[in-house]
């Protein structure tokens, strides 16, 4: 039963307008803005492909890209086994308060990001931050470790942990709970503990859901921006905390070259398309 | 099994709550710290960690109100900016998503060029569109402008995607035929058929669009220049910057802006709860009317 073209297209719209408008628009913009040099929104000079050899050796960029690289492996390294342990915990038949439990996990993820950034400002600053006094009240650490300064990465993983790893965990609880109790009797009946129970019918079941959270992950810290920008206001001392999308930031809208930051624009997007391809073509291999 | 062994094993199966206190302990820490933290006066929260104390032991009169006074000071016009924009794009979110939803479970000719659209907008990255989306707007006009940060928020593909999921499975095309042959237009359809169908989801959707608009910052502080148009996330960090040394005017700020979130999230839950504790509900609900009756009769 076909809808009348007519009203359908009228519904549909102002939402392909928009996407034209602010997607499709700019994106057809964007690798003419990248072989351009430009001082703000006004001058621009063309240079060819100069953005992209200039990005290749640019060693900020590369600091860039390797603080977000080491975010990103650390942060779902984290996240994610926790995550699954937590579903785990959770999945537990009788056990108490489950959904006090669910709502203090789910708490943090209501914070924004940039707000996450000013509350982990001053939780980890020394002398005074909460994470300093509690560590040298229980195990007499130094008061005066300067989280922001020496180990930004470090810092910025554990509040991305505390932010994500409650939602994360409900995500994959709800998809053991989809799991057939059926193959849960069946390993029970050849023999299976709990432990082979999970390597062989809970693991594989939730793998495509398992999938999503690493790459919902992946794809999150890879353009970490709001964070480390207010965390560390612009990319720490010593640029130690600079992610690839503050550096962006910093040069299209700091210096004001719009075609570089372009340029780097389409770089991170490539590499993150490689991995989106990656993960995507890992978790389908394990279909039998 | 006698009662006593039912018990023992009834606790013993709660051995998940030993593993799962620390990281209770964890998620809820910072935030209970920053909800004291923005009533204390900066020799308190210097003085203690939690509660504020003196010689005599928990000293709860020296708790304040001057940190929030202070911070409603510096970031009301924000707060209400930020109520603003998150306003008004979960609401054009809402008829600009439901509308494209039910298009897109419908079929019609044109739906394969309609729904390629959505994948484009959900497949491209974010930072390959930040430099020429703030050339293009700045061309537009829209720079400095609430629009600039409402509009291209409009279509999350999410969105487009979760509503033509909840439409197909909520309203039958017979419905939509039949209405069509009753002469109703699509906008009366959407308003009287649809909308109604997918209460639930409009709900989450809205709390998620609204969520999503109130803490976004890039965007925010890349269009929205002159201070008084600043949305509360970019004056919150603005105000680290400024008053580094005020954590209790941070904490205050940080209180606030998570606020509305945390109110809205109560109020969508609900609906969930009811469905889980249906039926002691009804019994307390009788309970309540057998007692009024009782009390009006004496």
């Amino acid at each position: 039963m076909r809808a009348r073209t007519s009203a359908m297209l009228l519904l549909a719209l102002p939402m392909i307008a928009i996407v034209a408008l602010f997607s499709a628009y700019p994106l057809a913009i964007s690798l003419g803005l990248a072989s351009q040099r430009t001082f703000g929104t006004r001058i621009a000079t063309d240079i060819g492909a100069q953005n992209f050899l200039d990005a290749v050796s640019d060693p900020l960029l590369r600091k860039a890209a390797w603080n977000t690289g080491v975010f990103t492996f650390f942060s779902v390294l984290v996240q994610v086994p926790l995550a699954l342990g937590v579903a785990l915990l959770l999945h537990r038949p009788g056990v108490w308060a489950k959904g006090l439990v669910r709502l203090a996990l789910l708490l943090p993820h209501m914070v924004g990001l940039a707000y996450a950034g000013v509350l982990g400002a001053v939780t980890f600053e020394k002398r005074t931050g909460l994470v300093n006094r509690a560590l040298h009240d229980t195990i007499a650490t130094d008061l005066d470790f300067a989280w922001l300064e020496v180990a930004p990465i470090t810092t910025m993983v554990i509040i991305s942990a505390w932010l994500y790893v409650g939602l994360n965990a409900m995500i994959l609880r709800a998809a053991m709970g989809d799991i057939d109790p059926a193959r849960h009797e069946a390993a029970t009946l050849d023999g299976a503990g709990p432990l082979s129970r999970l390597r062989h019918v809970v693991i594989p079941a939730i793998r495509p859901v398992l999938a999503l959270v690493v790459l919902l992950s992946v794809v999150g810290s890879i353009q970490a921006f709001e964070l480390p920008f207010v965390l560390l206001q612009g990319g720490g001392v010593e640029n130690r905390g600079l992610t690839v999308v503050t550096y962006l930031y910093q040069q299209g809208f700091e210096v004001g070259d719009l075609g570089y930051a372009s340029a780097i624009g389409w770089l991170l997007s490539l590499v993150m398309l490689a991995l989106i391809g990656a993960i995507a073509l890992f978790s389908r291999r394990g279909d039998a | 099994m006698n009662s006593i062994t039912r018990a023992a094993r009834s606790l013993r199966a709660q051995w998940p709550l030993v593993l799962l206190a620390p990281l209770v302990l964890v998620a809820l820490a910072p935030l209970a710290w920053m909800f004291l933290s923005s009533f204390k006066t900066p020799e308190d929260f210097a003085g203690s960690l939690l509660l504020p104390r003196d010689e005599s032991g928990v000293a709860l009169d020296r708790l304040t109100l001057a940190n929030y006074r202070r911070a409603l000071q510096e970031l009301a016009p924000a707060m209400t900016n930020s109520a603003f924009i998150a306003g008004a794009t979960a609401i054009l979110a809402m008829l600009v998503c439901s509308a494209a939803g039910f298009a897109l479970a419908m079929r019609w000719r044109g739906r394969s060029l309609a729904s390629a659209t959505v994948w484009l907008a959900l497949i491209v990255p974010g930072p390959i569109l930040v430099a020429p989306a703030y050339l293009w707007l700045s061309r537009l006009g829209l720079l400095n402008s609430y629009w600039g940060v409402i509009l291209p928020a409009v279509a999350p593909a999410f969105g487009v995607l979760l509503y033509r999921q909840a439409i197909r499975q909520a309203i039958s095309p017979e419905t939509i035929h039949a209405a069509t042959l009753d002469g109703c237009s699509p906008s009366a359809m959407l308003a009287h058929i649809v909308l109604p169908a997918v209460r639930a989801t409009t709900a989450i959707f809205l709390l998620i669009v609204f969520m999503t608009a109130w803490n976004a910052f890039l965007w925010p502080q890349l269009i929205l220049l002159s201070p008084d148009k600043m949305p509360l996330s970019v004056a919150l960090a603005q105000a680290r910057d400024v008053h580094f040394g005020d954590r209790g005017l941070l904490m205050a700020g940080t209180m606030i802006s998570i606020l509305p979130i945390a109110l809205l999230f109560l109020l969508v839950d609900r609906p969930g709860e009811r469905r889980a504790r249906k039926r002691p509900r009804l019994e307390s609900q009788r309970a309540l009317v057998a007692r009024l009756d009782s009390a009006s009769s004496p």
